[in-house]
């Protein structure tokens, strides 16, 4: 990480800043995330440094020596600062250097393919629910993974811990997602959200608290491990009551005081929990816990447990004493602050509602219990998850987007939320929807990885405003490395209709193969990308060659144009005229003959080849006792010698005489003899028909 | 038939190939080769029945080896040698020593124009009972001899015809077809020394279809499917004089692989940019046909691949992965038990344990 920061004195550096900041990626957060190879100090050492943008969310960087008048700035590592190297400063919306992410990116992208296409016959709020749990299945499969992948021994440190890293990133959004898709996506009946809730605290157990407890009763006598009660805590805020019985039952005091066991016993085995609410009301639901909990009040009051202070701090949970769940042995057996906010629900208030102001407050509280406990500040995590409890789904959006170097939960969730309808945005300053904005910031982190192009664009195709801009400009950039990946690319932009790119694709390896001297392909690309501009231009370079060698290169292709001859009237004259070669080496004269005067008369032979075309008659008009052309066609042909020799740039100027002149002058008098020879043998032929 | 198992592996495959076995045997190992990724690599998957439920393991990947640039075809020699085609003009030989791929050889800048190399477009037996010496086509129009025991390429074959090659395939002892991607298919007589094709004729004479790949018929190697770019699947018989080409209408774009089943030749399989990969067969199947009928046949009419079968559409396709994949099948490789697998753009990979063959 390179935390690049310019000198406000230095005009180049400030103002190189300024684009860095003003390429369309939100700001400073984006800076500070930018991976480099340019450390700090180097960019010190170096003297100007000059910055240009790209679309690959990188900023290229060369540095160039101090000026000698810059003596202010002059110092000892002058001369290691002659670096003619270029740096490329690269900031990543998403790391793309582990297989498991890779697989996520592919995964969810299939998934999101399938939900845009539910979402355009209309959304059923069930539909969000299944593709959210399975993005959420996708995110798991990526931290197991990446679980897998940290067991690799041949790794360096480094990259062990930058697998590690994304481990806990992708492992702390699948928490966030769950709660998500519980607070925002669900539609859950009343009494159900702290069913959901438990089971969002027990799926990311992360203190696996199941360890622990099989370690505690692997013992003999249970109840001296030092995590007994503590597990008993745990399990009591988890809501799993039949575990928590099932330990008790360990307990010296409670096998010694059978009264007392029995009695708690009762009571946790009448916790209401709540997970059918069909056929009641929230009335006679909130009437069931009451009593229960007025149950325990009465009991807990009645001193039943005084004898030990464990199961009194048991029971004083149950009764969802707030006094309790301060303690520092119940915030010791959480190992997350918001196990303790769940538990603490499930016994105060057991029917609230995602919207209710309690949840917001209980929760800070916890968060500053638990924080106040541990002496440490909230991390940033925590805060995601307060504000998700707050109900603030766009606050969320914002800090994952600023505090992640992720584009992937914001653009998926968004997208998801934006289908389900939960998220009301206004017009962005930027020009677009949050989610669509946040989707081609996405696309673009993707376009940077040089696999991932096809999957990026379909994700802009499905911005309606700006997305297909970016396409525009992204396909033009996609490195064309073999054909195949051309053809690809040609499909990619017929399916988006994006003509103009497609043929650009075409004319790019048009040129490409030209440079390289293969025509054969060049002609090919060309006609593939329908260029009949570049298709003139290789239809000229064939017959100068031709002209200059005497016999055509790539011939296979002009063989079999087929319909692609319609593309230009120099490819159609191009094929015509390798016609005339076979014809005339077939022996068939008279056809020759034929097609050579309706290439001179059709008008589509350019004039400067004419001269050729009517040498090329000259051998026709030698064959002993055999007249080719007719009268009518000697005319024709005569007739286009006569405007030749007057258009000929070389009739004003005598003086200027060359040799290639001199040699035309002589091949037109020959041609015109030839010619009017044959006009003689014609008429002649023609006399003795009739 | 089972639902094909569908497994995101990470990388665009090019090509999958699964490692050649005895008849009797059950291929458990295949290779697949990756392209466009920061560092390429052909890897090793093992896809083996768990003796104790019976059924199939996922695909595993076993060993991989780095490349040095985009796998555009795959070749095995035999079991240890693996060849693979690159798209910075490198062969590159690998060997598979006991389930561990390492890199043995690699020829540079076989395929060049203008001194830059071009990309390897395909690779193929020099004959089909030759086994060391390969040919290999470059999109410079070329076809290289490289003889597994020389360090450099014995000789080229150059017909002053720069059209790009995007397939090639040998045929009977010495002579070579190649496709091209104006859509042209040149037959070479390898032992003659002229370096002009003995025969050149075009898949499509009314319009520019490229060719995007070759292959024959395990048994009847005259018989010649030709992938375009079109979506259609030709057939040839290359011992007529006047080549007649079929047409099977399946995809709706480029034919990336077609090849027949190696023992069940009556089934074609293909696959396309599209997102399909289709098992073809003959809505008349011949079930008591001799074995050797086909062989020993001079009219071409009985066979089930013939030109009146075939424009008289008695075939039928069946879609062998769903038709929510989008992405491009780029490749895939039938086992001798039926078992297909599939590479696709979306980085995924599609396995059918046992497909349905006559």
């Amino acid at each position: 990480m390179a935390d690049v920061e310019y000198d406000e004195n230095d005009e180049e550096r400030s103002s190189a800043s300024r684009v860095g900041a003003g390429s369309g990626y939100n700001g400073d957060e984006e800076e500070e995330e930018a991976t480099s190879s340019l450390t700090m100090s180097e960019v010190h050492t170096c003297g100007r440094v000059l910055l240009r943008t790209n679309p690959r969310n990188s900023i290229a960087i060369f540095t160039a020596p101090y000026d000698d008048h810059d003596d202010d700035h002059s110092n000892s590592d002058k001369e290691t600062a002659t670096s003619t190297d270029l740096y490329e400063v690269q900031w990543s919306g998403i790391v793309l250097t582990t297989d498991s992410v890779r697989k996520l990116v592919s995964q969810s992208h299939a998934f999101f393919m399938e939900l845009q296409e539910y979402a355009g016959k209309g959304m059923d709020p069930d539909v969000c629910v299944k593709y959210s749990r399975l993005y959420r299945v996708a995110l798991y499969e990526c931290t197991q993974g990446l679980n897998y992948e940290c067991e690799n021994v041949d790794l360096e440190e480094n990259e062990l811990q930058d697998i590690k890293g994304q481990l806990e990133m992708y492992s702390l959004l699948n928490v966030l997602w769950h709660l998500c898709e519980i607070l925002f996506i669900e539609t859950l009946p009343v009494g159900c959200l702290i069913q959901q809730l438990l089971e969002w605290v027990r799926w990311h157990d992360r203190g696996d608290t199941d360890d622990v407890m099989n370690d505690v009763m692997s013992g003999v006598r249970p109840d001296t491990h030092q995590d007994y009660w503590s597990i008993v805590y745990r399990l009591t805020l988890q809501g799993r009551i039949d575990d928590v019985r099932k330990l008790l039952t360990y307990s010296s005091y409670c096998k010694e005081n059978k009264k007392v066991f029995d009695s708690i016993d009762e009571l946790l085995r009448k916790v209401p929990m709540i997970k059918s609410v069909i056929g009641h009301s929230r009335t006679e639901l909130m009437g069931l816990w009451f009593v229960w909990n007025q149950e325990c009040k009465r009991r807990r009051d009645r001193q039943d447990f005084v004898g030990c202070p464990q199961l009194n701090l048991l029971c004083g949970l149950l009764c969802g004493d707030k006094s309790c769940f301060s303690r520092p042995e119940v915030i010791d057996c959480c190992k997350m602050w918001y196990d303790m906010l769940v538990g603490r629900l499930l016994y105060t208030s057991p029917l609230i509602l995602s919207t209710d102001y309690d949840l917001h407050v209980i929760a800070k509280d916890c968060l500053k219990l638990y924080c106040d406990h541990k002496g440490t500040a909230p991390y940033y995590f925590d805060t995601f998850i307060l504000s998700a409890l707050e109900n603030k789904v766009i606050d969320v959006i914002k800090m994952v987007s600023s505090k992640l170097s992720n584009w992937w939960f914001v653009s998926h969730m968004t997208n998801l939320l934006h289908h389900r309808g939960s998220l009301v945005t206004s017009q962005l300053e930027y020009g677009s929807q949050l989610s669509e904005f946040l989707l081609i910031e996405y696309a673009t982190a993707l376009f940077v990885h040089p696999s991932l192009w096809e999957v990026a664009i379909s994700y802009l195709s499905y911005c309606p405003t700006q997305g297909r801009h970016f396409m525009c400009s992204l396909v033009e950039r996609v490195p064309l490395t073999t054909s195949t990946k051309a053809l690809k690319l040609i499909r990619l932009c017929q399916r988006y209709e994006m003509t103009e790119e497609a043929q650009s694709i075409c004319r790019v390896l048009a040129r490409r193969c030209y440079g390289d001297g293969r025509m054969g392909s060049a002609l090919t690309w060309c006609i593939k990308g329908q260029d009949a501009t570049f298709a003139a231009f290789l239809a000229e370079k064939y017959f100068d060659f031709y002209e200059s060698i005497g016999e055509f290169g790539d011939l296979s292709i002009l063989d079999y144009l087929g319909d692609a001859v319609l593309l230009s009237n120099r490819l159609a004259f191009l094929s015509k005229y390798r016609d005339f070669h076979k014809q005339y080496s077939f022996g068939n004269y008279e056809a020759a003959g034929q097609l050579l005067v309706s290439l001179l008369t059709s008008g589509i032979t350019l004039k400067k080849y004419w001269l050729t075309l009517l040498t090329d008659s000259i051998p026709l008009l030698q064959i002993p006792d055999k007249c080719v052309f007719s009268s009518a066609d000697t005319y024709e042909l005569l007739h286009i010698l006569q405007e030749i020799d007057n258009t000929s740039s070389y009739s004003d100027q005598k003086d200027m005489i060359t040799s290639q002149d001199e040699f035309s002058i002589n091949k037109i008098s020959l041609l015109r003899l030839a010619l009017v020879r044959n006009l003689q043998s014609s008429l002649v032929l023609r006399e003795r028909k009739h | 038939m089972s639902e094909p198992v569908l497994k995101y592996i990470g990388h665009k495959a090019s090509k999958v190939r699964w490692e050649p076995v005895e008849s009797i045997e059950r291929g458990t190992r295949f290779v697949t080769g990756s392209y466009d990724d920061k560092v390429n690599k052909v890897r090793l998957y093992n896809y083996s029945l768990d003796d104790s439920t019976g059924s199939f393991n996922e695909p595993n990947e076993v060993s991989s080896c780095s490349v040095s640039g985009d796998v555009t075809d795959l070749l095995f020699i035999d079991r240890r040698y693996l060849l693979v085609a690159l798209s910075n003009g490198s062969v590159s030989v690998i060997k598979n020593e006991d389930n561990t791929l390492c890199p043995a050889y690699e020829w540079k800048g076989v395929h060049c124009s203008n001194a830059s190399p071009v990309p390897v477009t395909s690779i193929t037996h020099y004959s089909l009972t030759n086994d060391d010496t390969v040919l290999t086509a470059g999109e410079d129009g070329r076809i290289a001899v490289l003889r597994l025991d020389k360090p450099t390429p014995s000789s080229f074959i150059d017909d002053k015809d720069s059209t790009s090659i995007t397939s090639l395939i040998s045929y009977y002892h010495s002579e070579v077809l190649a496709a091209n991607l104006s859509g042209q298919l040149k037959l070479w007589d390898l032992r003659a020394s002229s370096t002009a094709p003995a025969k050149t004729f075009p898949i499509s004479s009314s319009s520019m279809v490229s060719v995007n790949c070759l292959s024959h018929h395990p048994n009847q190697s005259h018989m010649i499917t030709a992938g375009c770019d079109n979506g259609s699947i030709g057939f040839l018989d290359l011992r007529q004089e006047r080549i007649p080409i079929s047409f099977l209408q399946g995809h709706t774009m480029e034919v990336w692989e077609s090849r027949f089943h190696s023992l069940y030749p009556d089934n074609l399989i293909s696959c396309s940019q599209d997102g399909s990969l289709l098992h073809w067969a003959s809505l008349q199947r011949h079930y008591n046909r001799d074995p050797h009928h086909a062989v020993s046949s001079s009219s071409n009419d009985d066979h089930i691949w013939s030109h009146t079968a075939i424009a008289k559409g008695n075939f039928e396709a069946t879609r062998l992965i769903p038709e929510s994949n989008v992405h491009s099948v780029n490749s895939f490789d039938v086992s001798n038990k039926n078992c297909v697998v599939g590479v696709t753009d979306g980085e995924a990979m599609y396995v059918l344990p046992n497909i349905d063959c006559h």
